[in-house]
């Protein structure tokens, strides 16, 4: 029995410096609030302990939304850039995504130097054993007996809890990367009533560079020029970073014999991992055996950083034994003396049910404790980052008494992933996807800025020139969006050139610029030679316009629509209500409802097995039709 | 707690049998407070009341009896309402029928207001909204073939049609999320034109699901009808012949949104809502000073979708006035049927002209009731386009339906045009947005405006 001593009273706690855990105290730090940050190793803050990079489908806008909000993760991605590409380019801007990859090391140095140079916040190497209520305040305990004392606690433990590493028929208690897990906090949440899952996940191998047949791979290079994801990153110097290629190889009809044949050595098909594993990332033994008609599949080779010849193999998580993983890779042409300097391997942790969550990421049942990160169930660096800063600036809110934030669905990706997990929760490690917004052509990685920086500047996390100069920037889009629409071209021999040229009907009596731009062929670029008027502005000035004139019709149509979803979101439920008593709401639905205390009549209209006939009984009851 | 609702579930007629339903929390209270045995000396109250069991006993307030009755009772949530329900089938004489439902009034239930047994219903998950209109529709129709269409979508096989429909729509929009959501997977994308075919396809079956609203809409809420031509031609006498054949049934029903007086009368398998407008009842009394141009032509504005019986006389020459009436039926929003009439009287029309302007005609001679068995079968002909569909009941039978399946296709267009300009994520929002259409029609995402609309439309009792 370690003795306890009391250390310190301090207004915020965070446990983990992940992704999660880093926003979170940045976020609550910056605010105002004295704030420790946890961590088991100070030389695994910010760690990534899968893939290499930042940013993709879904997440870039993620990274984007954080940077608006004043977060960190943009900045410290920019910074530590290896590459830059935007993807989906072809499908429209509104599922433009950014991706980054970042020098995983340079990342945990940047991170750790800037939670070192902050203002209000303590970074200490400590494991946290226990938490517990002390009247309104919160106890927590390290694995050495310091007691602190806290007003409000963020739990950002990744993947840490109770965590098991498998590989074949090995399975040790180890976290991440082999750090040390975190074995006692679990008990210690169960103790509150918290109830938990326990999901899966895993990463794939990393080999050396020297040891890899680039002849047989294709490159993958960087975007020319690179844009960066925040606004503190110089755009023109951006432009000139150096990039890293990053290369494919594919998998073929032997790689999937060696696995088929030894698919009774996956702990995942022998039945030793019972937990959930994510279906949209899936290990190389579930690819195969799952879709069994796909000839190849397709692998990344990644590198890991600057100063290092580790290169990670994106698509080959496995947890197969060590000799057959060998197989698998020495299987793939390119990679036949691929030399392994990390084993994949498949990880099991612990995790709460995110429904047990408010939207602001305090747990409803507890006052001042709040959740953010893989510790809800989710997957994914920008995932935690974006649950880690709302969670920060709420658990200053709280402690400030002020009114929290809450991002509605309509308003963002972090709102839209947040009101998923604690409406819907999740049976699997949740990932961001743009498919999972319905207002995303209002939601573009584009507009993040003007979306929130109103949420961050409330928060004190936007300083007053950045916030100015924004305004600026929204002032100047306004009025190309303004002039767009009123300048009117005459019909012209170097206009219907032009459009010749692009292969664009002619015009004979002339056409408002904005017609002409939402033609698809064209844009306010192939028109500036006859848009007389077109005044010096910086390109994305014009490109925000622009996206916004082009797509006038949807964007409007998509407005209705969240406007509309606005009127469900402002009919609150009193925090009084007892489902239980209302007539006529079928049980299932009663509990369900009982269980989730949804804020609003829209949030409810969510929950699954609430019908739309349980709606309407809700509203009738509260006599707010 | 719900309010305990009461009101007489049969048609307010004399008849053999009327049922009274109760329904909510309390209605076995307030059945225990006046049904008692049957013995008619000395009321005693039941001991045990057996679900679903009929009880032979009395109704008495304040130790008087007012009938003797059967009573069943159905407890929540085996009812139709899904709550505590309790049904008298009393006596059916209407001043009987009148005082039962006073003595449940006594003791404690409310008067339900129209549609509420429907809308109980709905709310408790007993009924989804497309089987709720349909039941609506039961209640309120008028012919023949009405009951059985509206039975057939009460039984869902409209929702099913329109899910396979969404399901459909489905596939091709999770494939297109699928590509924009991993761009850089070495999967098979769904091509520019593979998704066009998939949701041309959808928008297929959509329009023609559409297409089947005018007969399932003429069926279950009628065919708003009216009848033009020049003075004397016979307007009057075919009005009269149609509603008059039904004088016995017909009702005349306060029109709510256009302040006319409609006679519905069932032609055949159809429905016509006679419009008996003011010009036509003016036109017979003073018909050369009020027949002219502009009421023509707004009698066959004031119509939509629905049908036009354009008259002509075949005693008369070809004159200024049916010219006038032919020029006017151009701007016709609805179906158009030349009617010739007075086929008794010598013919002196040439009907060639106004026949290939307008259709063929159909011969009547309204006065002796001639000629109206043909009158009918046109109409159907016109009307009753998808025999198959109907016998399936696989038709929109409401404006609401066929209102929002047209929505459905509007995104289903828009997200063509996007596509073709390259929009992937426009294309998938709006495939979206016609998905939740879809949906709504069976319930899902259901407005609060939509179920108060549907449940307006009930009449107390169901």
């Amino acid at each position: 029995m370690i003795e306890e001593f009391f250390c310190k009273s301090i207004g915020t706690a965070v446990v983990g410096a992940g992704h999660a855990g880093i926003e979170a105290a940045l976020a609550s730090a910056r605010m105002g609030v004295e704030t420790v940050l946890f961590t088991l190793s100070l030389d695994a803050v910010g760690n990534m302990p899968c893939n290499p990079s930042i940013g993709g489908t879904g997440k870039g806008h993620l990274v984007c939304e954080i940077d608006a909000l004043g977060g960190e993760m943009g900045r410290a991605a920019d910074t530590v850039c290896l590459q830059s590409r935007m993807l989906n380019l072809a499908k429209g801007p509104a599922v433009h995504s950014l991706r980054q990859q970042a020098d995983r090391r340079a990342y945990h140095r940047y991170m750790k130097n800037v939670l070192e140079n902050t203002k209000n916040l303590d970074l200490i190497q400590a494991e946290i054993t226990k938490i517990r209520p002390k009247g309104e305040l919160w106890e927590l305990v390290t694995k050495f007996g310091a007691v602190y004392e806290a007003r409000a606690v963020i739990v950002c433990s990744g993947t840490y809890l109770r965590a098991n590493i498998v590989v074949g028929d090995c399975f040790y208690s180890a976290g991440p990367d082999n750090l040390f897990p975190a074995n006692e906090l679990t008990d210690s949440l169960k103790e509150l009533g918290i109830s938990f899952m326990r999901f899966k996940t895993g990463t794939p191998a990393r080999i050396h560079a020297d040891s890899i047949d680039y002849s047989q791979c294709e490159i993958q290079p960087g975007d020319v020029p690179p844009v960066p994801f925040s606004y503190y990153t110089d755009k023109e110097r951006f432009k000139n970073i150096p990039q890293l290629s990053c290369y494919t190889v594919y998998t073929n009809e032997e790689t999937h014999r060696i696995i088929r044949e030894n698919i009774h050595r996956s702990p995942l098909y022998s039945g030793k991992i019972k937990s959930t594993g994510p279906r949209y990332c899936p290990s190389i033994e579930d690819k195969v055996m799952r879709f069994a008609d796909k000839s190849r599949h397709q692998l990344f080779l990644e590198p890991m950083g600057l100063d290092t010849k580790e290169v990670y193999v994106q698509g080959l998580s496995s947890s197969l034994p060590e000799d057959v993983q060998f197989k698998v890779l020495h299987s793939i042409k390119g990679l036949e003396n691929a030399k392994v300097m990390r084993t994949a391997y498949a990880i099991e942790y612990d995790c709460i049910d995110p429904t047990q969550l408010y939207a602001t990421m305090e747990f409803k049942n507890h006052r001042g404790l709040y959740g953010a990160g893989q510790f809800n169930g989710t997957s994914g660096y920008e995932e935690a980052a974006a649950q880690g800063i709302v969670a920060g600036i709420n658990a200053a809110f709280y402690q400030l008494g002020k009114e929290p934030m809450i991002l509605d669905r309509a308003s963002s990706y972090i709102g839209t992933l947040i009101d998923d997990l604690v409406t819907k929760g999740t049976e699997e490690p949740y990932r961001m996807m743009t498919s999972r917004c319905e207002y995303r052509l209002l939601l573009r990685q584009d507009n993040a800025d003007r979306r929130l920086i109103g949420h961050g500047r409330r928060a004190g996390l936007i300083d007053d020139e950045r916030y100015a100069k924004k305004q600026e920037l929204f002032a100047l889009i306004d009025q190309e969006i303004q002039r767009m629409e009123s300048t009117f071209l005459p019909p012209s021999k170097r206009l219907n050139e032009i459009l010749a040229e692009n292969s664009s009907s002619p015009v004979d009596c002339g056409m408002r610029l904005s017609e002409l731009i939402r033609r698809p062929e064209l844009d306010a670029a192939k028109l500036a030679p006859v848009d007389v008027t077109r005044p010096e502005l910086d390109s994305e000035v014009i490109e925000r316009a622009q996206i916004e004139v082009k797509y006038q019709g949807y964007i409007k149509r998509q407005q209705q629509e969240a406007r509309a979803f606005k009127k469900l979101e402002e009919k609150l439920i009193p925090d009084t209500v007892c489902y239980k008593d209302v007539k006529g709401l079928r049980i299932e639905a009663a509990q369900k409802l009982e269980k989730l205390r949804p804020r609003s009549i829209g949030q409810a209209s969510r929950i699954s097995g609430v019908s739309p006939a349980d709606i309407t009984v809700l509203l009738i009851y509260l006599n707010i039709v | 707690m719900s309010k305990t609702v009461c009101a007489v579930s049969t048609a307010p007629m004399k008849a053999g049998v009327s049922v009274i339903r109760i329904s909510g929390d309390d209605a076995e209270n307030i059945i225990r407070r006046i049904f008692f045995k049957n013995n008619p000396d000395s009321l005693e109250p039941w001991g045990k009341i057996v679900p679903r069991s009929a009880h032979y006993g009395l109704i008495a307030v304040d130790g008087k009896i007012i009938d003797d009755v059967l009573m069943t009772f159905f407890p929540a949530p085996n009812s139709y309402t899904g709550e505590d329900t309790a049904e008298i089938s009393c006596h059916g004489g209407v001043r009987v029928t009148a005082m039962v439902l006073d003595a449940v009034l006594w003791a404690g239930a409310s008067p339900a207001e129209a549609g509420e047994f429907t809308r109980r219903s709905f709310i408790n998950g007993k009924t989804s909204l497309t089987k709720a209109e349909g039941i609506a529709k039961l209640l309120d129709a008028k012919s023949e073939q009405a009951v059985y269409l509206s039975g057939k979508v009460a039984r869902g096989r409209l929702s099913q049609e329109i899910n396979s429909i969404a399901d459909k729509l489905l596939t091709p929009v999770s494939s297109l999320y699928a590509a924009i959501d991993y761009p850089e997977e070495d999967m098979e994308e769904i091509s520019d034109d593979e998704l066009l075919a998939a949701i041309e396809e959808c928008a297929e079956k959509i329009s023609r699901l559409i297409l089947t609203s005018k007969t399932g809409i003429a069926i279950t809420e009628g065919i708003d009808t009216v009848i033009v031509g020049k003075p004397n031609a016979g307007k009057s006498t075919l009005f009269n012949t149609l509603a008059g054949e039904e004088k016995a049934i017909v009702t005349s029903v306060k029109g709510t949104t256009r302040d006319v007086l409609e006679y519905p009368v069932t032609l055949g398998r159809l429905l016509l809502n006679l419009k008996d407008t003011a010009g036509i009842r003016q036109a017979s009394s003073d018909e050369i000073e009020n027949i002219g141009i502009s009421l023509s032509k707004k009698l066959i504005s004031s119509i939509s979708e629905g049908l036009i019986l354009a008259l002509f006389d075949l005693s008369e020459p070809w004159d200024e006035s049916d010219e006038l009436l032919l020029e006017s039926l151009k701007d016709a929003q609805s179906t158009v049927i030349p009617v010739f009439c007075k086929t008794d009287l010598e013919k002196r029309l040439d009907t060639h002209g106004i026949e290939a302007a307008l259709g063929k005609g159909v011969y009547i001679c309204a006065a002796k009731a001639e000629g109206i068995d043909g009158l009918a079968k046109r109409i159907e002909e016109l009307f009753i386009a998808d025999d198959a569909a109907l016998s399936e009941g696989r038709l929109l039978t409401s404006v609401r339906q066929r209102d929002q399946l047209r929505k459905a296709l509007d995104c289903i267009e828009e997200a063509k045009t996007a596509l073709t300009d390259g929009l992937k994520d426009a294309c998938g929002a709006l495939l979206e947005e016609a998905l939740q259409s879809l949906y709504t029609l069976d319930g899902r995402g259901v407005s609060q405006r939509i179920v108060d609309d549907i449940f307006s439309r009930f009449c107390v009792g169901k």
